[in-house]
């Protein structure tokens, strides 16, 4: 069954704190969707956290951090 | 896959509309206008200036960056604050405004659609939530 696919903007309204949560996309969707969502937001001291690749088919996850 | 991004919101000046509508929704009533002097704060020349009904008048001027600085004048008095407490109801619509953005411009959410805002607790902290998902399903 294919995960569900959505992006969550969490808003912190007192601080203008964000964290997104991207979920369910393709690898290079993923990556595309982040870069896009930190140039529009203007979000220049984010920390972005990939967690578990559905590619591959091996049943493995992986993790990256870019801060 | 999955991508977490956390960072603080800045006001992109190739956003500029997008904000402009969102200062008009977060200050009912107010007056907005482009490319003019602010009449407090050493009148300073700003590229938007908002004339709140309540709460006197706001000014944004691009930094180098290319982000927009908020700046305010209220008694001289704690100015950081006031300016924090300014933009509290300017979050909200400004990132609904830039993920409709998004929606229109990249085909990969061309099917998506945004549900309401709905308050939720993120780690002891309250946050709002602003969903995108596909139409007809996708999401929970």
């Amino acid at each position: 069954m294919a995960s569900p696919q959505y992006i969550d903007f969490f808003i912190d309204p007192e601080t203008g704190e964000m964290e997104i949560k991207i979920e369910g996309f393709s690898d290079a969707v993923c990556d595309k969707m982040a870069a896009e969502i930190l140039k529009n937001l203007g979000m220049t001291d984010a920390k972005v956290t990939k967690t578990a690749s559905n590619e591959g088919g091996d049943g493995q996850t992986r993790t990256q951090s870019l801060s | 896959m999955s991508h977490m991004v956390k960072g603080t919101t800045n006001f992109s000046e190739e956003n500029k509309d997008i904000l402009v509508e969102a200062l008009k929704e977060a200050y009912p009533g107010c007056e907005v206008q482009l490319d003019t002097q602010m009449s407090s704060y050493g009148r300073q020349m700003c590229d938007i200036v908002v004339n709140r009904k309540n709460g006197g008048q706001l000014g944004f001027r691009k930094n180098s960056e290319g982000n927009y600085d908020c700046h305010t004048y209220e008694g001289g008095y704690g100015g950081e604050e006031r300016v924090r407490q300014a933009l509290k109801p300017v979050y909200e619509p400004y990132v609904k405004g830039v993920a409709k953005d998004m929606m229109k411009r990249n085909p990969n959410l061309r099917n998506y659609r945004m549900g309401k805002t709905t308050e939720v607790d993120r780690k002891g902290k309250k946050m709002k939530r602003v969903r995108l998902s596909m139409q007809g399903g996708g999401g929970y």
